[in-house]
């Protein structure tokens, strides 16, 4: 392969974002017919050097030569004139077309609209490919899987060069998977450069010639597929330094607090587990791979198909967030804060006190001096930082402010069970500490803790316990003295048990 | 971070207020040069105040269900079809308790029906309420056996509630529906700012899905919303005919347009997002002054169209630009910025 001109080749590629470097110096080429894998943690760069071939991101350093030709930075077109196609998690088709019409969306058939011919391109790639899809069928009437193999169309119809496939098995059947597979392979001995994004290393081995490593924004080597293995693999992956600092805690570890019995239900099967009292119960696993899932049931925001839960050792029928909280005392701090955890146009007060105004009302008016004690309380054990509790509003506060915002929201119900999704995700180091310290105090007051997290350092730095989900059910549980980043990491991306 | 004195804060919060004043003002001269009649005589406004009270309630209505994160197109045809119920019933029972009872008790269930079909289907109202606004329509027409009909000689407790006029200052008069106004826009802005209730109508209009995960039904509170608008558009119709003195299929019409344009020249946001009641008042007695003040100039009345149409242009328009400072300026990094980076 040393012989041969590489399609595209990325040289000395740098991208600082505020605050954080999240590629430093990556150098990798790619040749026509192989299939290169590029693997890496959460938030290691996978994503931004997609980006930067795409042209999405204008890196702040580095080359990337393409045909021969040099560029500091692309533009989506110029990527698209090169070949350079990428078929993201989240698919760019438009469900009110065909799939015929979207494969030849964006071209000029003749003067006008060729339904005809359009049928007969997307015929021959569907052929080509040995997939039965009929072209006229809409996109929003076709499976995950098919959506994806119209994506690919589209990108050959393009005569694509280079095809970025992030995630591409994500959502899909195992029939799917090898339909995927074989048209892969196909393409690859067309010549096609293919960059295959996966966090399944049984794919890596099954798929691709070449493995490139990227950890926290840094270039780690790239090695041939054949004279690997997964132990090597992980070991690039999380060979890392413990960097940030965790506060110290003190606390005993009591009873059984929460407790799962094969609890199943929105897309997540028999899971058991159990939480205890004044313990930090860590919850590891891909995004997607069911923990944030099986919490939402346990909540009951989602409906549960069977198993049990049981609170404080007695069976627990919860059916409502409302009943959770009130009834259960549990409390869920959701993942996307914006969209499911706070008013952003409504102040800090009003937020804090949102889920606890049956307590605070009579007759239906609400305790206007009830309401600012228990703000100005929540305001200063969150340690807020804003003029007015009353009259800011939280669109206004930093990420990492209007997180205390939703822990303080949360915690006014004072529950018991604390249930944190990605409590540290997307604010700075110094909010992050404050936020430990206040999980630390509720396990010093008794509550049981459970934190949802793809932080790694997080995870093992806070956790007493680690529970694993891999593909929609339970991989596997760690004691603290098991705690390596390997073995999580090896629990996580084992391909579980999967149905049609 | 201390608080501060802050000019444009405040301008932005009283811009409308402002604006009204402004055109009371600009009346008062216009009027007084070329016409020499006073426009800011107590006679007059409490004219603009009498014609406009049912307008006003409607819009405590229209308010709440904005507020939600909804709208409502059907408004209109409900008043009307309101009205011609409590006509029929008046006429034949003579007993006007009754045909408000059975006004109101229909006005809470046509309107709450529109709320169950919301909740249950979640599609944007806009198509659930045009397709009631149809059903509305013919029904009006139905219930007076397929003619247009007006109803008069209807019970004098219409007039006394709506029409009445009660001695005010200086040997002026205020019409009795604009005490009912006053009342119910009072009841209306309680419920909003000082109930568990109210909360939850801003928090929907806010934010659903948090809602729905603080276990509060978004469901009902829909159901609930459009239900209580129900009941104000009921008083609203009631008071319509206690000021024209009969019902017909015609009246009330166009209300759902005018009160949702005031209610947004105000500043509530269509889809939910902020705003009070004091805001649809405001923007609803734009509009008022500004009909009644062509009116007064002998302007076209189509002309007067042409010019709340603008005025409403332009109110969105600065609400879209203060919205976007306030994401601007939140989004703005306090400090200087670094030297260049040397080691890149």
């Amino acid at each position: 392969m040393e012989n041969m001109q590489p399609t595209l080749s990325l040289k000395g590629i740098r991208k600082v974002f505020p605050g954080v470097v999240a590629l430093n110096n990556v150098s990798i080429d790619f040749y026509p017919g192989e299939v290169h894998a590029l693997i890496g943690e959460n938030g290691a760069g996978k994503s931004t050097f997609i980006k930067t071939i795409t042209g999405a991101h204008a890196p702040d350093g580095g080359t990337i030569t393409v045909d021969g030709q040099t560029y500091n930075a692309m533009t989506p077109a110029i990527a698209r004139s090169h070949g350079i196609e990428c078929i993201y998690q989240e698919f760019n088709l438009i469900d009110v077309l065909s799939a015929a019409e979207n494969i030849c969306y964006g071209e000029k058939l003749g003067k006008f609209v060729n339904q005809k011919k359009m049928n007969e391109i997307a015929q021959k790639i569907f052929d080509d490919f040995g997939v039965d899809i009929n072209p006229k069928t809409m996109v929003r009437d076709l499976t995950p899987g098919h959506m994806q193999i119209v994506e690919i169309a589209k990108s050959v119809s393009k005569e694509c060069k280079v095809l970025i496939l992030d995630e591409p098995t994500a959502p899909l059947s195992i029939a799917e998977v090898e339909i995927l597979f074989r048209i892969v392979n196909q393409l690859r001995e067309k010549g096609v450069a293919i960059i295959f994004i996966s966090h399944r290393l049984d794919e890596v081995f099954e798929l691709t010639d070449r493995i490139s490593i990227l950890r926290d924004g840094e270039y780690i080597t790239t090695i041939m597929t054949k004279d690997t293995n997964r132990a090597e693999l992980i070991k690039y992956m999380v060979g890392r330094e413990m960097t940030a600092t965790f506060p110290p805690r003190n606390a005993q570890i009591g009873d059984v607090m929460l407790e799962l019995k094969n609890l199943t239900g929105n897309g997540v099967k028999n899971i058991s587990l159990k939480a205890r009292q004044g313990e930090i119960l860590g919850v590891s696993g891909l995004v997607g791979a069911g923990r944030t899932e099986i919490f939402k049931v346990v909540f009951g925001a989602e409906k549960k198909q069977w198993g049990d839960v049981y609170v404080k050792g007695e069976l627990a029928h919860i059916s409502s967030p409302r009943e959770a909280m009130h009834k259960y005392g549990i409390c869920l701090i959701p993942e996307d804060r914006k969209r499911e955890g706070c008013f952003l146009s409504e102040t800090i007060s009003w937020n804090i006190v949102y889920n606890v105004l049956g307590r605070i009302s009579k007759s239906g008016f609400v305790n206007r001096k009830k309401e600012a004690e228990i703000a100005d309380y929540y305001g200063k054990a969150m340690r807020i930082k804003a003029p007015n509790l009353d009259a800011t509003k939280v669109m206004t506060l930093s990420g990492g402010n209007q997180q205390k915002v939703v822990i303080g929201k949360a915690l006014a119900t004072q529950s018991d069970i604390v249930i944190f999704d990605e409590p540290t995700r997307g604010i700075d180091v110094g909010a992050k500490y404050e936020i430990y310290e206040l999980m630390n105090q509720m396990c010093e007051q008794g509550k049981c803790v459970i934190m949802i997290t793809s932080d790694m350092e997080e995870l093992l730095g806070m956790s007493d316990r680690i529970v694993v989900f891999g593909e929609r059910c339970l991989a596997g549980e760690l004691e603290k003295n098991e705690f390596s980043q390997e073995k999580i990491l090896d629990m996580a991306s084992t391909g579980g048990p999967k149905e049609d | 971070m201390k608080k501060k004195f802050d000019f444009s804060t405040l301008l932005r919060k009283f811009l409308m207020y402002i604006v009204l004043i402004v055109l009371l003002i600009a009346f008062q001269v216009i009027c007084k040069s070329a016409t020499g009649r006073d426009f800011l005589s107590l006679s007059n406004v409490m004219n603009i105040l009498g014609q406009n009270a049912y307008l006003l309630i409607t819009g405590v209505g229209i308010t709440f269900i904005m507020l939600g994160g909804a709208m409502d197109l059907s408004t209109g045809y409900l008043l009307s079809t309101i009205g011609i119920i409590m006509a029929l019933i008046d006429t034949a029972s003579g007993s006007f308790v009754l045909a408000m009872g059975l006004g109101i008790i229909c006005s809470v269930v046509i309107s709450g029906f529109n709320g169950v079909m919301y909740a249950w289907l979640r599609v944007f109202p806009f198509i659930i309420t045009l397709a009631t606004q149809y059903i509305l329509n013919g029904a009006t027409y139905l219930l007076s056996g397929g003619v247009q009909k007006t109803y008069k000689g209807l019970s004098d407790a219409f007039k006394v509630i709506g029409g009445a006029n009660i001695p005010f200052l200086a040997g002026s008069s205020i019409k009795s529906g604009v005490i009912v106004m006053v009342i119910l826009v009072i009841i209306g802005a309680l419920i909003l700012n000082k109930t568990h209730f109210g909360r939850n109508v801003y928090a929907l209009g806010s934010n659903p899905d948090a809602v729905a995960l603080s276990g509060v039904s978004v469901a009902k509170m829909r159901i609930a919303i459009f239900a209580l608008a129900g009941l104000f558009f009921a008083f609203a119709q009631i008071v319509n005919i206690g000021k024209i003195g009969s019902a017909s299929q015609s009246m009330g019409l166009g209300a759902e347009f005018t009160a949702m344009a005031g209610a947004m020249l105000g500043g509530i946001k269509m889809g939910g997002g902020g705003g009070k009641i004091n805001n649809m008042v405001v923007g609803t007695l734009i509009i008022a002054v500004l009909n009644q003040g062509f009116n007064f100039m002998n302007v076209n009345q189509y002309w007067q169209k042409v010019a709340l149409g603008i005025v409403l242009l332009f109110a969105v328009a600065i609400d879209e630009m203060q919205t976007r400072a306030t994401i601007n300026a939140a989004k703005k990094v306090s400090g200087k910025a670094p030297a260049q980076n040397q080691a890149a």
